[in-house]
C-alpha cells in the first residue's frame, strides 16, 4: 500500500521501473538519427612517446569511412586545447594550475590509450575498419606508472615544465604544533600504505550523439550526470549563448562522479557534428571505457597517530602522495578536497596533513563515489586498527575512548571541518550490537577449529556533503489539475523521478500521481547543478520545498484576486485554495487556467544553497573469513550503521547503502586499474578487472538512527556515498585483523586470494585447515 | 559477406539479409530497433545483452545472427505475457528495488527467469552462483536477489512461461 507521508518507503513505487523493467528505457545509444556518422577512436598504443605523423590516406579511402580528423585539423578550426582550469594554492603561497589537454593529441603522447584521430563512417563496422587503417609514427619515450617512481630522482618527465613530476603541493592545518605534539607522545603509530587505483564502470559506457536539430540549433544528448554543466562548457569554447546550445541527457545507465565534466570525446562529437554538418555519434566500448574513462583514488597514504597513556589520539599527520595522471585539471583535487575526512570522528586536538599531486604515463584520476571521502576516513581508521594492535586495546574501545560525544555538538575539529550535529557513540553502539562484536572471539574460535582465519573490521566515516553551490528546482500547475516538476538535480539511477515527486506531492497535499517529473533538458531550466556530491536532496530537494512555498504564494495572491477577497483571507490545502471559514474556494488546476487561458503559468521557483556542508556519518563493521590455503576472502558479514538525517525514502536509502559498500568492498577485494612499467594498461577488459559480483558479495545489513540537521529545511544530510566512505576502511580492517595471527600488521588493498596467500607465505603462517 | 537469416523474435518472423559478422544483439538493436537489449562490454562478461534462445538464457554478444536460423528468441521486450502486463520477474525487481540505473536490467531479468526455471526454488547461494554472468553496479544484488526469490514464489504458482 503506498503512503502519503514520510517516509515513503512503498516498495514497487518507482515510476522510472516500469519502462525500465520492460526495455523502454531511452538511453543515449538507444536513440537513432537519421544518417548518423559513427565515430571509432585512435588511440595511442604508447603510453610516452612523440607523434611524427599521421597518415589517413588508407583509411579516407576504406570504404564507408566519411572524414579522418586529427588535432591538426581541430588546431586548423581554432581548438588547441580542451578548457580545464585549475587554481590549487600550495603550501608555499604559489597557486597550481591546469596542464593544457588536447581534444586529439597533435604531438605528445602521455598516457596510453588517448586519442590521436577520429574516424568517422556510415556504420560503425566501417569506421572500425578504418581506424585499423590509420597509420600513426609515434617516437616511443620512457614511461613511468607509479606515483612514487615518478617522485624519483631522474624519473622520466611527464612534463617538461613540471621538475620532478610535481602537480602541487597542499597544505592543511598546524603542521609545528602536530610535530610537537607527536614527538611528546606516549606511543606513535606510523603507517605507509595505499588506497588503489579503480574506475567507475558504469554500466552503461559513455555515449553521445550531436546533431543540428529541427529549430536549427545544435545539440548534445549524452550519457552525463551535468546536463547544464556540459552546456555550460560548450557555450564557453564555442562562443555560444546558453539559449543557443541544447544539452539533453536521457536514461543514464550509472555515472557514480565519473561522467562529470567535459571530458574529451563528448566534446569531439559535438564538434565533429557542428564541422562535418551531419549527425554524428559515438558510444565506447568497454574496452574503450577502461583506457578512455577518468580513473580514482591512487593515494599512497602515510599516516601518524599519535596517543598518550590512556589511548587518547595527540595528533594525527597525514601524507598523501596522489597520481595525478598525465593531465591536471579541476577535477584532479578531489582527495585534496575532501582530506579533511581524516580527523574522523575524534577528538584529536591536532591533525595536519600535506598532499603531493604527481604527474605519471596514466589516466588521469578524478571524481570516483566518495571523491577523496574514502580515501580520508581510510586514512584514521586503518591507523587507528593497527595502534589498537600496536598497545593492544581493543578497536571499538579504542575509538570509544576518542569519540566526540555529541553534547560537544557543534564542534570544529583542528582541521578544515565543523560537525554540525550527529551521536557517534549510538552509531558505534548500535553497530557493535547488530555485529555480535562481543562474541567475535568465540566465533573466530570456532573458525579456527575449522582452519580458517576470521577478522572484524570497525571504521567509523564522516564525510562532507552538499557543500558545492547551488541548485533549483521549479513546480508549475497546469490546469489539468497536474503539477509539472523541473528538476535542477538529475537522478543517473537514484530514483528522483519517484523521490522528487513525492516530497512534492506531500508538501502540496496532491496525490502522488499528479506530480510529473521532469529532468535532463537544458530547455527546461535555466540552470541545474546535476548530480554529484550526495546532494541531490539537500540542494534540489531543499529548492523544491521553496519552489512550492512560492507557488503557494502567488497561487494564494491570485486566488484572492479570483475570489475577491485579500490575500491574508486564503488558506491552502491539498490542491485547494479556500477563504478563510467558508465554502468559497479554487482548486489549482482552475488557478492555473484562469491565471492564462490555455497556458500554464502560474508557478513557482526555488533555489538553495546550504550555508555549510552537512555530516553524514556511522559506523560499519566487517566480518571476514580467509581460506589460508587459497587466500581467499569471504566476506561473511556486514552492518552499516548510517546517519544521513532524515530518511525521506527508506527503500531507496538503503538500495543506496547496498550499492556503494559493495563498490567499496569491490575495491579492497577485487577491484584494482594496473599498468605495468611501461604504461601499458593490464586490465582493459572485465576479463581482467574483477567487478564485484552477485557470490562475491554478503548481504548487508543497513540501519538508519537519524540525527536531523538544520542546515536546510529537510534535515537531510546526503546519503550517495556514505556507504563506499565507510567500506573501504572496515573492510580493509577485517581482512587486517583476520591476518593478525600470522604475524601480518598490515595488506594493501585489493586483498586478491594471490596477494592474501603470498602475505602468508612470507609471514610463514602454517595454521592451515591442512594442518 | 551477406547472409539470409530467417528467425522469430518476441513471436514474430523474421526474415533478413545482414552482414555476416553481424551480431544477435545488433541485430536485435540496430535492426529490429529493440534497444531494451543493451551491450555493456565487449567480452561477453557483464550479460546485459543477455536475450532467451528457444527458452535458454544466451548472451547476445556471443551469437552471430546467422547462428540463429530457425530460432525463438525472447528479448526484454516480449517476455510479458501481454502489452501492457510484467513478467512475475519484472514485477519483481520493481517491488523489491531490484533496479537502479536500470542498464543491466534487462538482461538480469532474462537470466533469472532461466535461473527460476533451471532452479524452481532457488536459495540465496543458489541465486548469486546463477547469476554470475550478469554484472551490476548499482544495486550491491542484494535487493535483485530478493526479487529472484519473490518471482520464484510467483512463478511457482502461475501458469507464466518464460519465452
Amino acid at each position: 500500500m503506498m503512503r502519503d507521508t514520510p517516509p515513503y518507503g512503498n516498495k514497487g513505487e518507482r515510476r522510472e521501473d516500469t519502462r525500465l523493467t520492460t526495455g523502454r528505457g531511452q538511453y543515449t545509444d538507444d536513440l537513432r538519427r537519421e544518417g548518423a556518422l559513427h565515430i571509432v577512436f585512435v588511440r595511442s598504443a604508447y603510453a610516452s612517446a612523440k607523434i611524427r605523423s599521421i597518415d589517413t590516406t588508407a583509411a579516407l579511402a576504406s570504404p564507408g569511412v566519411v572524414a579522418v580528423l586529427t588535432g591538426a585539423d581541430m588546431a586548423a578550426a581554432g581548438f588547441n586545447d580542451c578548457p580545464t582550469p585549475f587554481k590549487l594554492p600550495q603550501g608555499d603561497g604559489t597557486f597550481a594550475v591546469e596542464t593544457p589537454r588536447p581534444y586529439l593529441v597533435r604531438d605528445r603522447v602521455r598516457f596510453g590509450g588517448e586519442p590521436v584521430a577520429m574516424v568517422l563512417a556510415e556504420s560503425y563496422a566501417a569506421a572500425q575498419d578504418g581506424a585499423e587503417l590509420v597509420a600513426v609514427d609515434y617516437d616511443e619515450l620512457p614511461a613511468v606508472s607509479d606515483s612514487l617512481v615518478a617522485s624519483a630522482p631522474g624519473a622520466p618527465q611527464v612534463w617538461d615544465d613540471r621538475p620532478g613530476n610535481v602537480a602541487y603541493h597542499w597544505r592543511g592545518g598546524d603542521m609545528e604544533k602536530v610535530d610537537a605534539a607527536l614527538a611528546k607522545s606516549h606511543h606513535v603509530t606510523q603507517l605507509k600504505s595505499n588506497v588503489s587505483r579503480v574506475s567507475a564502470m558504469p554500466m552503461e559506457p559513455r555515449s553521445a550523439l550531436a546533431y543540428i536539430g529541427e529549430d536549427g540549433r545544435p545539440v548534445l544528448q549524452l550519457s552525463h550526470q551535468g546536463p547544464h554543466q556540459m552546456r555550460d562548457e560548450l557555450c564557453k569554447l564555442f562562443e555560444l549563448h546558453a539559449q543557443d546550445i541544447r544539452v539533453l541527457a536521457g536514461d543514464v545507465g550509472g555515472s557514480f562522479g565519473m561522467k562529470w565534466g567535459a571530458q574529451r570525446e563528448e566534446i569531439l562529437v559535438f564538434w565533429a557534428a557542428l564541422h562535418l554538418k551531419r549527425p554524428v555519434r559515438w558510444t565506447a566500448m568497454r574496452s574503450e571505457s577502461f583506457l578512455a574513462d577518468e580513473h580514482a583514488r591512487d593515494v599512497y597514504v602515510t599516516a601518524e597517530l599519535g596517543l598518550d597513556a590512556q589511548g587518547k589520539f595527540t595528533a594525527l599527520k597525514v601524507r598523501y602522495d596522489i597520481n595525478v595522471g598525465g593531465y591536471m585539471s579541476s577535477r584532479s583535487s578531489a582527495p585534496v578536497n575532501n582530506i579533511g575526512g581524516i580527523s574522523g570522528v575524534y577528538t584529536t586536538p591536532a591533525t595536519a596533513a600535506e598532499a603531493f599531486g604527481i604527474f605519471t604515463n596514466t589516466q588521469t584520476t578524478a571524481a570516483y563515489r566518495g571523491a577523496g571521502r574514502p580515501e580520508a576516513t581510510y586514512a584514521i581508521e586503518r591507523v587507528i586498527d593497527v595502534a589498537a594492535a600496536e598497545l593492544g586495546i581493543d578497536p571499538a574501545e579504542l575509538r570509544r575512548r576518542n569519540l566526540i560525544p555529541s553534547s560537544a555538538m557543534p564542534y570544529r575539529t583542528p582541521f578544515l571541518f565543523e560537525y554540525d550535529c550527529g551521536d557517534f557513540e549510538a552509531n558505534l553502539d548500535k553497530a557493535l550490537e547488530l555485529a555480535n562484536y562481543a562474541s567475535f572471539p568465540q566465533r573466530r574460535e570456532e573458525a579456527k577449529k575449522r582452519g580458517r582465519l576470521l577478522g572484524i573490521g570497525i571504521a567509523m566515516p564522516i564525510e562532507r556533503a552538499g557543500a558545492l553551490g547551488t541548485d533549483w528546482t521549479k513546480v508549475t500547475a497546469r490546469a489539468d489539475g497536474t503539477v509539472l516538476l523541473n528538476a535542477g538535480a538529475m537522478s543517473v539511477g537514484q530514483g528522483h523521478e519517484t523521490g522528487f515527486p513525492r516530497l512534492v506531492a506531500e508538501r502540496l497535499g496532491l496525490p502522488f500521481s499528479k506530480v510529473v517529473y521532469a529532468q535532463g533538458d537544458t530547455d527546461l531550466m535555466k540552470n541545474g547543478r546535476g548530480n554529484g556530491g550526495s546532494s541531490a536532496l539537500i540542494q534540489g530537494g531543499s529548492a523544491a520545498v521553496h519552489a512550492v512555498d512560492d507557488m503557494i504564494e502567488k497561487g494564494r495572491q491570485l486566488a484572492a484576486s479570483k475570489l475577491e477577497t485579500a490575500v491574508a483571507d486564503i488558506e491552502y490545502s491539498a490542491g485547494v485554495f479556500r477563504v478563510r471559514g467558508t465554502d468559497r474556494s479554487i482548486e489549482l488546476g482552475e488557478l492555473a487556467q484562469a491565471a492564462e487561458p490555455g497556458a500554464a503559468v502560474l508557478g513557482g521557483f526555488g533555489e538553495f544553497t546550504p550555508k555549510a556542508p552537512t555530516f553524514p556519518n556511522g559506523c560499519h563493521i566487517c566480518e571476514v573469513e580467509i581460506d589460508p590455503d587459497t587466500g581467499t576472502v569471504t566476506p561473511t558479514y556486514y552492518v552499516s550503521i548510517e546517519d544521513v538525517g532524515r530518511v525521506m525514502n527508506p527503500v531507496i536509502v538503503e538500495g543506496q547503502i547496498h550499492g556503494a559498500v559493495v563498490q567499496g568492498i569491490g575495491q579492497i577485494l577485487l577491484e584494482h586499474i594496473r599498468y605495468d612499467e611501461s604504461g601499458q594498461l593490464v586490465t582493459g577488459s572485465f576479463m581482467d578487472y574483477a567487478m564485484p559480483r552477485a557470490a562475491d558479495m554478503p548481504s548487508i545489513v543497513s540501519v538508519n538512527l537519524e540525527t536531523l540537521t538544520a542546515l536546510n529545511p529537510l534535515g537531510v544530510k546526503g546519503v550517495g556515498e556514505a556507504g563506499t566512505v565507510g567500506a573501504l576502511g572496515a573492510a580493509i580492517n577485517a581482512v587486517c585483523h583476520a591476518l593478525q595471527p600470522a604475524g601480518i600488521r598490515h595488506l594493501d588493498m585489493p586483498a586478491t586470494p594471490m596477494r592474501v596467500w603470498q602475505a602468508l607465505q612470507d609471514a610463514g603462517y602454517t595454521g592451515s585447515a591442512k594442518a | 559477406m551477406k547472409k539470409q537469416v530467417l528467425l522469430t523474435v518476441n513471436g514474430k518472423p523474421v526474415d533478413m539479409e545482414v552482414d555476416a559478422r553481424t551480431l544477435l544483439v545488433e541485430l536485435l538493436r540496430n535492426h529490429l530497433g529493440l534497444t531494451g537489449t543493451h551491450v555493456g562490454c565487449d567480452t561477453s562478461q557483464c550479460g546485459a545483452c543477455t536475450v532467451h534462445v528457444d527458452g535458454r538464457a544466451v548472451k547476445s554478444c556471443s551469437v552471430l545472427a546467422a547462428q540463429m536460423q530457425g530460432a525463438k528468441v525472447t528479448t526484454i521486450e516480449g517476455l510479458a505475457p501481454a502489452e501492457g502486463s510484467f513478467h512475475p520477474m519484472q514485477q519483481a525487481f520493481m517491488d523489491q528495488h531490484g533496479l537502479q540505473c536500470g542498464f543491466c536490467t534487462p538482461g538480469m531479468v532474462m537470466s533469472a527467469v532461466d535461473l527460476v526455471n533451471r532452479f524452481p526454488n532457488p536459495d540465496e547461494h543458489t541465486i548469486r552462483e546463477q547469476l554470475g554472468g550478469n554484472i551490476c553496479r548499482c544495486t550491491g544484488y542484494q535487493n535483485i536477489v530478493r526479487a529472484v526469490q519473490e518471482a520464484a514464489q510467483t512463478m511457482a504458482t502461475t501458469t507464466t512461461t518464460a519465452g
